[in-house]
């Protein structure tokens, strides 16, 4: 830390105490080239330090402890237990059935969120009418609260809604939210088509950077839409296509407010319980935190493997 | 410390029952084989979409409000654990869990969640609630009040339901217990208790509810059925993991009571088993 970079140039603000001493850059250096962007930064550092890392940091050492709530001001006692909670977890049925759940919910969800946003962003990147009118409409979902939605989407699913009445004698008997099959998919559908306004503005964005003389280079040499959509669109925006399985991914992977209210708290008979539900359960409603703090250590660390698996896949040498 | 509680009964709307030409100031609703023939010609009829609704979702407090008040009833007052075991299991609680599944299979009760209140709604003709009710349904739906059905058709005056009491607890960690004890107790005074009766229609636990405050009973005649009802109630049991065992309690109930999956007393027996473990947990 005290030996100097050259490369780095000097700010253009005088030192603050002009001490005249030998040193005058030392502290300038360890605040970096412009200390007030450290100041910019400082709330949203703050944020994810008291939000996101310590948190889970804590639910760490929680599983690794017998931990459980107790008054305030209680002393009590948390023993070390190893993988006493992990154990108990993994040896619970009802939790290994939720992950089995948000591994279904992400088989669709996931494809489909990749293929619609992409699909529908080159489309709209190319709509020359109601642009907007379609952009507002792809977004409005997602920055509608869930909680608003799933009323709709009751109405729509039940047995009687308006979607058994266009299936007429399609319609899956029980209705979909309550039929252990369809359940799943049927929260993963509506995941998709809550989140799919963010995506495509991701890609919308990503559009811009495709050059348009490859478009042309293509059509000279003969290629169609369709050729062109899959030899110059599709690898034109890869990075995005990582950025976007990433976070479907993650986002996917913490359900909890669609198996909470759209098929009231896991049903039927727990086909599309997730894990964050299960730790909601065993955290807060029947006050095992420690446990529920093992189920999200074992999320944290699947979700890592499979971006890890996305990155090395999907994201080759660009990212 | 006991608080409050809101003994719970099955609320019937008049205007449908009359519409099925039923009688709708004599419902024929004691025992399960008229609350079943009842139930068949409120829908059979068209006046009602459902004959009761309710929640058909896997929460764990959601049996306090369908299996529980049955099974205190056909059982004259027993918990669903008593002396450290599960009490469920037996030939009452499969009675109770029959009747529900009866009701689920022949349609006469929904299986999906509704978003709303279904008896406000007009979307079934009867609930089972609790006092709060009465303010709350009193320009709504024309309704009457009765216990909840036993397999035979126990008398009203005999009749236990579920409580769903509220109490107050003080933590042992607590720096200044003499004054919380004291806010605990003018809290709870009669007439405070008294205040609580007239602002919510919420029954305070205390013994003779109604002669201490018969002024209030005599005024609102409404709450003299859950006055009355409120001294035959039964807790949810104080147990360890108690939201645990509520929990594995729904999850065998929605599987074979309302999907219909499987044989009901075989889950009651699995569910048990799962309960007397833990309840000996820490």
């Amino acid at each position: 830390m005290s030996t100097l970079t050259p490369k780095r140039p000097l700010a253009g603000r005088p030192a603050r105490p002009p001490g005249g001493g030998a040193r005058p850059r030392r502290p300038r250096q360890w605040l970096g080239k412009n200390p007030f962007g450290l100041l910019l930064s400082a709330p949203y550092l703050i944020f994810v330090l008291a939000v996101f890392a310590y948190p889970l940091v804590f639910a760490f050492w929680m599983s690794f402890h017998d931990y459980f709530f107790a008054a305030p001001g209680a002393q009590v006692d948390r023993p070390f237990v190893g993988l006493a909670n992990f154990q108990e977890v993994l040896s619970d049925p009802a939790v290994i059935r939720s992950f089995g759940n948000v591994g279904i919910f992400l088989l669709i969800n996931v494809p489909l969120t990749v293929v619609l946003s992409l699909v529908l962003a080159s489309a709209l990147n190319k709509a020359v009418r109601f642009r907007t009118f379609l952009r507002v409409s792809y977004y409005v979902p997602y920055v509608t609260a869930s909680v608003a939605v799933v009323g709709v989407w009751i109405f729509l699913f039940s047995g009687n809604g308006l979607v058994n009445q266009i299936l007429g004698p399609l319609a899956p008997d029980p209705a979909w939210l309550i039929n252990e099959q369809w359940a799943m998919p049927t929260i993963a559908i509506f995941v998709t088509w809550k989140g799919l306004g963010f995506f495509i503005l991701l890609y919308l964005a990503a559009l811009q950077n495709v050059s348009e003389e490859l478009y042309e280079a293509a059509a000279t040499d003969g290629a169609g839409k369709i050729r062109s959509f899959f030899s110059v669109t599709v690898p034109g925006v890869r990075p995005a296509t990582v950025l976007v399985l990433l976070l479907s991914t993650v986002t996917g992977a913490n359900l909890f407010t669609e198996p909470y209210l759209l098929t009231g708290g896991g049903g039927p008979n727990g086909a599309s319980t997730s894990p964050v539900l299960i730790m909601y359960q065993r955290g807060i409603e029947q006050g095992s935190p420690d446990t529920a703090a093992a189920i999200g250590v074992i999320l944290v660390i699947g979700v890592l493997i499979l971006a890890f698996i996305q990155r090395k896949l999907a994201g080759g040498d660009e990212s | 410390m006991p608080w409050k509680s809101n003994p719970v009964m099955i609320f019937y709307n008049k205007d449908m029952f009359a519409a099925a030409g039923l009688d709708p100031e004599n419902p024929q609703l004691s025992t399960y084989d008229d609350f079943l023939a009842t139930s068949r010609t409120l829908v059979a009829s068209g006046a009602a979409p459902n004959a009761i609704y309710p929640a058909p979702t896997s929460q764990f407090f959601q049996s306090w409000f369908d299996f529980y008040p049955l099974y205190a009833a056909e059982t004259g007052g027993t918990q669903l654990v008593e002396d450290g075991e599960a009490t469920f299991n037996d030939a009452d609680g499969a009675a109770v869990a029959e009747f529900w599944k009866t009701l689920y299979s022949e349609g006469l009760a929904g299986k999906e969640q509704y978003q709303g209140d279904s008896f406000a709604d007009g979307q079934a003709a009867m609930s089972i609630v609790g006092p709060w009710a009465v303010s709350v349904y009193k320009d709504a739906v024309n309704w009457g009040a009765v216990p909840v059905p036993t397999s035979a058709g126990t008398p009203a005056d005999q009749t236990y339901t579920f409580s769903d009491a509220k109490n107050v607890g003080m933590f042992t960690a607590c720096e200044n217990q003499a004054t919380a004890w004291d806010v605990l107790k003018f809290a709870t005074s009669e007439e405070q208790d008294g205040q609580l009766l007239e602002l919510t229609g919420q029954m305070p636990l205390r013994a003779d509810l109604t002669t201490v405050y018969p002024d209030y009973f005599a005024a609102n005649p409404a709450y003299q059925q859950f006055g009355d009802q409120a001294s035959r109630t039964v807790e949810v049991p104080s147990v360890a993991n108690s939201v645990a065992v509520w929990q594995a309690f729904r999850d065998a109930y929605t599987k074979s009571v309302i999907t219909g999956d499987g044989d009901v007393a075989g889950s009651l027996d699995d569910a048990a088993t799962k309960v007397n473990d833990l309840i000996t947990q820490p």
